[in-house]
């Protein structure tokens, strides 16, 4: 059976990388590996040869702190939320052949797991680039053995957690108590953690920023039993962020130790769940036909049913159906736990930091726009109710009676207003919250009226922006972009998101760059006026913004328009 | 109603459709038939806008598919082998979410009609990953049927359909006929062709064996008389030739 396995993710792979370079047959895409190939070259490969250059900020003090405990958020994510669907997913020809063979579960769990070796051999490449590029002293390939040890066991970590939480779904008390181990260690390293913060937080009173900050953090986390708790996420991460081969050794034997553990947990899970199969074999009969109806081993949540709808009329602009349609999707597809968990971290960030900086006001308002910022840089990648989607669609939106730029100016629409209408929400807090604020703030409340009053045209035409960029890629590279309405990819792929968000926000900035100038020169010319000069300023870069998008929206509609859907495959 | 002109369609060296000519007037109904990889799909996928050809011309109600194809989309539906449907859309959805990209007026007493003859009615609320194969073809087919297209293209129309969606489904395309629209059909289903089309249009490798009524085709190969039109079809395709399976 490893042998069929490893003939299929040969052959796969073989086959994939040559149907991407027949790809560069087509101008388009020759165009794209030109560019991506000269910025590899450029900025990530030439600048890493040179060896070490100066400060890297992935490598710095706080990013070691800090490191762990975005481990810790990213991990405790998958496990209450279980928002990581990729962990156990299957593709349709993989349900066909290989559930139907004579493959035990823990074969299938194993061939899952060589799987996702490729991807996360590439992205540990990827994070080796980006890391030398600032210079680190460590030998690229023991780094990317480093990162290779760390995601493979990230990998075992996200699917051991779904194995847990499937089991949990399908065995209720019976499927936690089998877990016991794994449930308790987890919670207890969180509940550590937490409270150690917790009792800490009166120490972050007066500490500097960036300083003194991460030195109470890092005083804090490194006491026991913090330190403890912490132990196999620095162990995961040390051979990563190692400064020199002799340090790089002596990490590996811990890390090594925390994957061993891992792969251990993956199969013991599995074997767990076989033994209890076995036990209640016209039980397991009815599970396994639910599981391969599924196509999946966790119970992946399907959309919710259809009792909440919005209305829509059977006449006026099809425009709009497309829209009611993407609006539709983000309702039942959005992750309502994600976005509760989410709110309520932010929540108590800010009430945490108004508390030590003595200032609730300043608190809210400090959260309020990072949150905001963190959604103007990325806010578009986790909202996909466009043609990231809808590119599967493809014959469907061909065959309508409706233009294609008309469909790419709804596609766009459909997330760009939805992100700018949540933007505009963290605004008016941080607005608000500055209004209550005891300090003194550097804006003017002039200003800050004029910047509200005049964002909900600046945030649409940005956001025009941003899904157009994304929607452009979807369109012009249908082949290279992950299409569906889940990103995908876990913390393994981070690489290659990185890289996607580099390659977007250089987009973005190129189209910016001159609705920016006008903004700018706008409020020089008014300064006199605060207020009216934000408020002027920001209409007028909004419109100069949508203008270029004009342009942009109606080229895409032509490409949209030459589109076929063997380019997606 | 349709008019096609010299259509090829070529993927790099590999022509997928060669030099099609044929139309299709009001009232009839053209069987698209052919060995697989003959190039049905992609002929209808062409005449329906999906994909552009290489080369020729298509005219859908008077309209060029590729210079005018919004007016030409409004005409007709394409029901394609594999429903394309959106998960996240209910039946009841799936089907207001056509009348507003057709325009469709009355659609609010037009979909209950359409459901309860398609016995969809009590799955309306239904998203489609809870619907069965069939099922899921039966909505394809109610949100091909809403605006009353007067071009229909069916793509194996009764794929994963229960005898009794099957009689329903041969009901309807010939009830549509006779209403006055051109209808194109690709099916390896022969019995459905043979009883429901008004002339064939037999391609094989992309280029046509054949056209017209069946009686014109028999009419130009008289060692065809008399013989079944699977017997027809094998022959002129060459298919007849092989062996069976191992």
């Amino acid at each position: 059976m490893i042998g069929a396995f490893a003939y299929l993710l040969r052959m796969s792979w073989r086959n994939r990388v040559l149907s991407q370079i027949q790809r560069v047959k087509s101008p388009r895409y020759a165009a794209a590996i030109v560019i991506g190939l000269s910025y590899f070259w450029f900025v990530l490969f030439r600048q890493s040869m040179r060896g070490p250059s100066g400060a890297n900020i992935f490598l710095g003090p706080e990013v070691e702190i800090v490191a762990p405990l975005g481990l810790i958020v990213i991990l405790g994510a998958v496990w209450l939320l279980g928002t990581d669907r990729s962990a156990l997913a299957f593709t349709e020809a993989e349900v066909a052949m290989l559930f139907t063979a004579p493959v035990s579960r823990r074969g299938l769990i194993v061939y899952k797991l060589a799987r996702s070796q490729i991807v996360i051999l590439f992205n540990a490449l990827i994070w080796v680039f980006i890391l030398r590029r600032g210079g680190a002293a460590l030998p690229a390939p023991l780094s990317a053995i480093g990162f290779w040890v760390l995601f493979t066991t990230l990998s075992c970590h996200r699917l051991a957690a779904a194995l847990v939480r499937a089991s949990s779904w399908e065995h209720g008390l019976r499927g936690v108590r089998r877990n016991w181990i794994p449930i308790t260690v987890s919670a207890a390293i969180a509940v550590t953690i937490g409270w150690e913060l917790f009792n800490g937080r009166h120490r972050f009173a007066g500490a500097t920023y960036p300083e003194g900050f991460f030195a109470t953090f890092a005083s804090i986390l490194s006491a026991l039993p913090a330190r403890i708790a912490l132990y196999p996420f620095r162990a995961m991460l040390a051979p990563s962020f190692a400064h020199a081969p002799a340090d790089w050794a002596r990490a590996m034997v811990p890390a090594l130790a925390v994957l061993a553990v891992h792969a251990w947990w993956v199969l013991r899970s599995d074997s767990a769940f076989e033994e209890a199969a076995a036990a209640a074999s016209v039980e397991r009969a009815r599970r396994l036909e639910a599981f391969r109806a599924r196509r999946s081993l966790s119970a992946i949540p399907k959309p919710t049913g259809g009792a909440r709808t919005i209305p829509l009329a059977a006449t006026g602009h099809p425009l709009v159906a497309i829209v009611w349609k993407n609006m539709i999707c983000l309702m039942r597809t959005a992750q309502v736990g994600l976005l509760v968990f989410a709110a309520l971290v932010g929540i108590g960030t800010a009430i945490a930091l108004g508390v030590m900086i003595d200032d609730i006001g300043a608190g809210i308002a400090i959260v309020a726009l990072f949150i905001g910022g963190l959604m103007l840089l990325v806010g578009g990648r986790s909202v996909r109710n466009d043609l990231r989607s809808d590119m599967l669609h493809l014959p469907f939106l061909k065959a309508i009676p409706i233009s294609g730029m008309h469909i790419v100016v709804a596609e766009i629409a459909s997330g760009a207003v939805v992100m700018a209408a949540i933007e505009f929400v963290l605004l008016t807090i941080a607005v608000a919250g500055l209004a209550w604020s005891t300090n003194e703030i550097p804006v003017s409340p002039e200003a800050r009226l004029g910047i509200l009053v005049a964002s909900p045209v600046a945030l649409l035409a940005y956001n025009g922006v941003v899904f157009t960029v994304l929607n452009g890629a979807a369109v012009l590279f249908p082949a290279w972009m992950r299409l569906g309405p889940s990103g995908g990819g876990g913390v393994e792929a981070m690489g290659q998101i990185v890289l996607a968000t580099a390659g977007q926000l250089f987009a973005q900035v190129l189209l910016l760059l001159a609705p920016i100038g006008i903004a700018a020169g706008t409020v020089y010319m008014l300064r006199g006026n605060a207020g009216l000069a934000f408020a002027v300023g920001l209409i007028a870069g909004g419109l100069a913004l949508m203008a270029e998008l004009y342009f942009a929206v109606r080229g895409l509609g032509r490409a949209f328009g030459r589109a076929e859907p063997q380019q997606i495959t | 109603m349709i008019v096609v002109g010299n259509l090829a369609k070529r993927y790099g060296n590999f022509t997928a459709v060669d030099g099609l000519s044929f139309d299709v007037q009001p009232g009839e109904v053209l069987g698209l038939v052919g060995p697989n990889g003959a190039g049905k799909t992609t002929t209808l996928r062409c005449l329906a806008g999906i994909i552009a050809p290489s080369s020729g011309t298509v005219a859908v109600a008077g309209h060029d598919i590729q210079q005018d194809p919004v007016p030409a989309k409004q005409a007709l539906a394409f029901i394609p082998d594999e429903p394309h449907l959106f998960e996240y859309l209910t039946v009841q959805e799936h089907l207001r979410f056509i009348a507003r990209l057709y325009g469709v007026a009355d659609a609010e007493s037009r979909i209950p009609v359409l459901l309860d003859e398609l016995e969809l009615t009590e799955k309306m609320k239904t998203l489609p990953g809870e619907l069965s194969r069939g099922m899921r073809q039966k909505l394809a087919i109610a949100c091909g049927l809403l605006h009353d297209p007067s071009v229909l293209m069916l793509d194996e129309p009764l794929t994963g359909l229960d005898p009794g969606g099957m009689r329903r489904m041969r009901t309807t395309i010939a009830a549509r006929a006779k209403a006055g629209a051109a209808v194109v059909l690709s099916s390896h289903l022969l019995d459905l062709v043979e009883e429901l089309c008004t002339k064939l249009l037999i391609v094989r490798r992309g280029r046509c064996v054949e056209y017209g009524a069946l009686d014109e085709i028999i009419g130009r190969r008289p060692e065809l008389a008399g013989r079944s039109l699977e017997d027809v079809f094998l022959t002129l395709t060459g298919e007849g030739e092989r062996g069976p399976l191992s």
